[in-house]
């Protein structure tokens, strides 16, 4: 990483963003495309220097940009991982991201690391924990955070919290911020029957300060079916319909379309983003309509 | 142990040991669909998500020794070898020792370097900046200054000495079209680097090698051209530094 920055970062607007990955640096280095936003994965900014740190540092200077963590392993019992940590909060004070964020998840046991989002256990047990350790992270970075509903495709016997309102909890106890990724919660609601209409009226959306659209894919077993949260299609109709519900109850907030295996040309993402915007945009007006 | 941990110690144990012990399952929601199979989407992607992360690394590997045997490497290195930080991009470090030692591979011994040449690429690209040396700086060198000359190799500059034609196979592969038969007779030394422009692999001759093998070390510059002359006593010094200077491998030179 080069010298340091100037620190004026810029504010994450209440536009559609796009996740920026490796495969479509080089067009936006070369078209500076319109993007209301980026959000990067924090990790893939862990190396020294090099191309990711040139492309983050020209892409920054004309966007701004929030950087979305998968690897802090928040939810694990280890203990927290200080060099992670570390290298986070120097990537954050350098680069002054917007927006910070990361899961609710764990992904780490006796320090060997799954390279997954696994799925908690919601106990109140695990709520103090996970916000104790949410606590630590925002006081070391000086800064708020905002954790991500997580997609699962198993659910433990141990919970007694429904997933909202251990959301609610987190963010009441922490005064962290919410992600709501509204495919995670079209996945869950189909992996284990819940109903989204229920978990939208529960969640505070005061706390929500970002929403994430995605694709995902449906395996089929003999004995029934699983969504998988695999970043890979476009955004399906049933998850269009959750996000202008939520943006119905609690207006626009960034929404980040996200891709990210199988990378389609990257005017594919903006069509995505251009639609994301346009609910926002039309779901404004009616509220705007209906306060007056 | 609290529950939780003893939770994740089981589910971890599950991820990550090659069947499912079925008394690991009983803190799963029963459903349908059996808890197994949930858990199998876990196990699933564990392996297929890292040993995809190995992949992308080592693409010249693949190729040599075909999907269906690299998969199964890097599935035996991912049960040996888990990752233990939260991001990957130094993953695959020990990859090229572990093919080194698979009994798989004692047929092909240059796979191994191969593997080590695309770890050097991978290093390359992540490692640390630095200024590049401009010529100028070079040519206003004092002709007093000759003896006491310390050139700095940038960061993301690396060096491979291999019994195998490593360079020769990755450049061969690096083509879609039937590769074409390489001759495994004779080694070669790889210089690996990052321009302005991306990762760069290139063969060099002996006396190149021993000259950035000196500088590497911190030695003067004069110590350098000693050691390439002594392998190749028609080494024009001058010329290989201006060349070495033009395409970005040094990037600080100093002198008393």
């Amino acid at each position: 990483m080069a010298a340091e920055l100037p620190t004026t970062h810029r504010p994450i607007p209440a536009t559609a963003g796009i996740g920026l990955r490796a495969p479509h640096f080089d067009q936006v280095l070369r078209e500076r495309p319109a993007a209301g936003w980026f959000e990067v994965h924090s990790e893939n900014f862990f190396g020294a220097g090099g191309r990711p740190h040139e492309v983050l540092e020209a892409v920054r200077r004309d966007y701004a940009v929030s950087f979305h963590g998968v690897g802090l392993s928040l939810g694990s019992t280890d203990p927290l991982n200080r060099d992670h940590l570390a290298r986070l909060r120097q990537l954050v004070s350098h680069y002054q991201p917007g927006l910070v964020s990361e899961h609710v998840a764990w992904s780490s046991f006796d320090g060997v690391y799954a390279n997954d989002l696994l799925p908690l256990p919601y106990t109140e047990e695990a709520l103090a924990h996970l916000c104790q350790r949410v606590d630590a992270v925002q006081e070391h970075l000086g800064r708020r955070i905002l954790m991500e509903n997580p997609s699962t495709y198993l659910a433990f016997t141990d919970s007694v919290i429904p997933e909202a309102e251990f959301l609610d909890a987190l963010a009441a106890r922490t005064g962290c911020g919410l992600i709501l990724d509204l495919n995670n919660l079209y996945v869950n609601a189909c992996n284990h029957g819940w109903d989204t209409g229920a978990y939208l009226a529960r969640l505070d959306g005061r706390a929500v300060g970002e929403f994430h659209l995605a694709g995902h894919t449906r395996r089929a077993f003999e004995d029934g079916e699983v969504l998988i949260d695999t970043h890979n299609a476009p955004v399906c109709p049933a998850v269009w319909a959750l996000f202008e519900q939520a943006v119905s109850l609690w207006g626009p907030r960034p929404a980040l379309i996200e891709w990210d295996s199988d990378l389609p040309e990257f005017r594919v993402l903006q069509a995505e983003a251009a639609q994301a915007g346009e609910i926002m945009t039309r779901q404004g007006r009616q509220r705007h309509v209906l306060a007056s | 142990m609290s529950s939780l941990r003893e939770l994740q110690r089981e589910f971890f144990e599950s991820l990550r040991q090659p069947t499912v012990n079925e008394a690991r399952v009983d803190r799963i929601v029963p459903t349908r669909l059996p808890a197994r199979k949930r858990l199998q989407i876990y196990r699933n992607h564990h392996r297929a998500s890292l040993a995809g992360a190995l992949c992308a690394c080592f693409p010249v590997v693949e190729r040599l020794v075909g999907k269906d045997c690299f998969d199964g490497l890097a599935r035996a290195y991912v049960r040996s070898h888990p990752p233990r930080r939260g991001y990957l991009h130094d993953y695959g470090q020990g990859f090229p020792g572990f093919l080194a030692r698979a009994e798989v591979l004692a047929g092909l011994p240059y796979v191994p370097e191969v593997a080590a040449l695309e770890w050097f690429r991978q290093e390359a690209y992540h490692a640390p900046d630095a200024p590049r040396l401009a010529l100028a700086r070079l040519q206003a060198v004092p002709p007093r200054a000759q003896e006491t000359l310390r050139l700095g190799l940038h960061p993301a500059v690396r060096l491979m000495r291999s019994s195998y034609p490593v360079v020769t196979i990755w450049t061969t592969n690096q083509r879609d079209d039937e590769p074409e038969t390489v001759a495994l007779d004779g080694g070669e030394n790889a210089l690996i680097w990052r321009g302005p422009d991306g990762i760069h692999v290139r063969r060099i001759g002996e006396a190149m090698q021993r000259l950035l093998r000196v500088l590497e070390a911190g030695e003067p510059f004069a110590d350098a051209c000693e050691m390439a002359l002594s392998a190749e006593p028609a080494f024009d010094p001058g010329r290989a530094l201006a060349w070495i200077c033009e395409n970005g491998v040094l990037s600080t030179a100093s002198w008393t």
